[in-house]
């Protein structure tokens, strides 16, 4: 494709993008006039509907647009850099480290009465956080004595899967209430944040996807493998060791704040693969982080509107929404190709 | 260009070293076509490894293998098949891009100048899942080629290609290293046109070492039979070798290419073809070639092995 292919496609998914945010603002289970929404975003006067816009709407649209584009680039990279089209930013394990951790947390802090103390979001936050750190510094530390990408692939899976027994023993071992808890936090949601939470939220997202960003070569370099690479003189060593940073930094900051969100770091570099057939980092990256913002905005709009009353779980809307659209699109491509 | 002194190469793993080849001291000149050859297994692809820097040498000296002098073309698959032809052989110029990797006009010359000599310029706006296994090879030369290395080195760039595409190959790579000078070293299998194009070969052989001499010196000194301990194979002749089963010796009498193809159908159903016997075959090549076998006129050689079963 030429460059004005990439340009008018590029348009086309900003306008998509921009489409997506006052919709998500707009829509809920209130629905908001359009001109309100405008007028007060503009003119932030205190009325009913202009705080819920300040005090609801917007941070919730705001951590769509960062979870939404963190874990979509987290994705792309692990994808580029395992050569895999199953892998998502979750392979290292950091989501499954961080549900140990939340899980533990609710589920024993609770039990243990330390429970009133512990709970809230930042609590919640510090938990996922640490838990996705620990597994981190076990990654990179194994990292160090192996060479190839895909023992690192195996080792993430691993970990998650020893992980997940162990929330396995905690929710068996756990009181009913506990574990409605941490079902809901395991869930998914972007609900729950408020400019405190999104203001860390957007600071870690922006480091990592400019960390992601500054990555484009080694990236590229690592579709060839990695003797290849070497020749081109990446250094495969270290790339590899800030691949794995920035997409800590990007799934942990969004798992800490909004839980594990499945699919959409799996499904947006697929779509954009078919959107624009490239293999070039410069032009998927930016794709990557638009579409996964606005595919997050359109899930969430989606969770709100659909269930009534009720918001239903977000990862049950990004897997519905996601599962048959890349399949669609990947049966009229007829093959998945990284 | 590359030279190595009392190299050894092979894998250490937990302290205990296993050399494959050892006590190597090669030569890769400027504007010269190498063929590494030996069988499977014998350390080809480490030595070539090693060369490349991509792994280290167990012990001794190499030299003039700096970053940036040497280019590639490995076995290793290219997963990324949307990859588009053009940007694969742009990965060339990676070495000299910084990390925004915007290529300037010199590198988008450099990259044309590198498919028009493996003469793929119709390949160019193809994504990699389209193109054929030989047509992937000239891509992957083109993509070395773009990185503009003095030495380039490869690893059985023929492997999987059908004759045409082997020769292709073979006689590009004779051509960039006499036009472009280059040093280019090929890991093959394929001997006959390893013997025919090749300006030296490597021969790796079975008690670790690598015997280097042109050609025809190693095939009159019998290196390459030691090697290869041919079955029913004489590289001498270039032929595989027939018993005269039917004990019936036939003399043969023509000349040219039908002369030629009789002999070969002869000796392959087991006659012997000699200077003198009883039974005399004439080939007459006039307005069409004919078989004479006593008072017997035929139009082909299978005709011809037909009457002769018959007798």
């Amino acid at each position: 494709m030429n460059e004005s292919g990439f340009w008018t496609r590029g348009l086309f998914l900003g306008f998509l993008f921009c489409l997506l945010l006052i919709a998500d603002v707009a829509f809920g289970s209130i629905s908001i006039p359009l001109s309100t929404v405008l007028s007060s975003l503009f003119n932030p006067e205190s009325s009913t509907f202009s705080d819920i816009i300040w005090q609801f709407r917007l941070p919730k649209a705001i951590t769509c647009i960062l979870a939404g584009s963190a874990l979509a680039t987290g994705g792309l990279m692990m994808q580029s850099l395992f050569r895999n089209p199953l892998a998502g930013p979750d392979v290292l394990g950091l989501s499954s480290g961080a549900s140990l951790a939340v899980a533990i947390v609710i589920l024993i802090g609770q039990s243990a009465g330390v429970g009133s103390i512990l709970m809230g979001n930042w609590s919640v936050a510090m938990a996922a956080s640490m838990g996705g750190s620990i597994v981190l510094l076990i990654v990179i530390f194994i990292s160090r004595f192996i060479k190839d990408n895909t023992s690192l692939l195996i080792i993430g899976l691993m970990i998650s899967a020893a992980t997940s027994s162990l929330v396995g023993i905690l929710q068996f071992l756990s009181k009913a209430e506990d574990l409605q808890i941490f079902l809901i936090w395991s869930l998914g949601s972007v609900g729950s944040t408020h400019w405190g939470e999104v203001q860390v939220l957007a600071i870690i997202t922006f480091i990592g996807l400019a960390i992601a960003f500054f990555l484009q070569k080694p990236l590229n370099a690592w579709l060839l493998g990695e003797n290849y690479a070497t020749n081109l003189g990446v250094n495969t060593s270290r790339s590899r060791f800030w691949i794995v940073i920035a997409t800590a930094l990007l799934t942990g900051g969004v798992t800490a704040f909004c839980g594990p969100i499945a699919f959409v770091g799996l499904a947006v570099p697929h779509l954009i693969r078919i959107f624009i057939p490239t293999t070039n980092h410069k032009i998927l990256l930016p794709f990557v982080m638009v579409a996964g913002a606005s595919l997050l905005l359109f899930c969430d709009m989606m969770s709100n509107l659909a269930g009534g009353a009720q918001v239903l779980p977000l990862n049950a809307i990004t897997s519905l929404i996601g599962a048959p659209l890349v399949i669609s699109m990947v049966i009229s491509n007829k093959q998945v190709r990284v | 260009m590359i030279a190595s002194r009392q190299l050894a190469v092979g894998y250490a793993s937990n302290g205990e070293e296993s050399a494959l080849l050892e006590n190597l001291n090669l030569q890769l000149k400027e504007g010269e076509l190498v063929c590494f050859m030996g069988p499977n297994g014998i350390g080809k692809s480490t030595l070539l490894r090693t060369l490349a820097g991509l792994q280290k040498p167990l012990r001794g000296e190499l030299k003039g293998i700096e970053k940036g002098k040497l280019s590639l073309v490995l076995t290793d698959r290219i997963t990324a098949t949307n990859m588009l032809v053009y940007d694969l052989v742009a990965y060339g110029r990676y070495p000299h891009l910084s990390w925004n990797i915007s290529l300037r006009d010199e590198d988008h010359r450099i990259i044309e100048e590198a498919i028009s000599l493996t003469q793929i310029g119709h390949l160019k706006n193809k994504r990699l899942y389209q193109l054929s296994d030989g047509q992937m090879q000239l891509v992957m030369i083109a993509r070395a080629l773009a990185q503009q290395t003095p030495v380039m080195l490869l690893d059985e760039p023929t492997a999987h290609l059908d004759l045409n595409n082997r020769v292709e190959i073979m006689n590009l790579l004779r051509k960039l290293a006499r036009q472009e000078r280059k040093a280019i070293l090929v890991c093959t299998h394929e001997l006959d046109l390893a013997l025919q194009t090749a300006d030296w070969i490597w021969l790796a052989t079975l008690n670790k070492k690598v015997v280097s001499g042109i050609p025809e010196d190693l095939v009159l000194n019998g290196a390459f039979d030691e090697v290869f301990q041919f079955k029913g194979f004489d590289l001498k002749t270039g032929k595989v070798e027939h018993e005269a089963h039917r004990n019936k010796p036939i003399q043969l009498i023509g000349e040219g290419y039908p002369f030629l193809w009789t002999k070969n159908a002869l000796e392959r159903c087991g006659y012997e073809v000699t200077a003198n016997a009883e039974t005399i075959i004439k080939i007459q090549t006039e307005q069409t070639t004919i078989w004479q076998l006593q008072d017997l006129t035929l139009k082909s050689v299978s005709d011809l092995l037909a009457a002769l079963a018959k007798k």
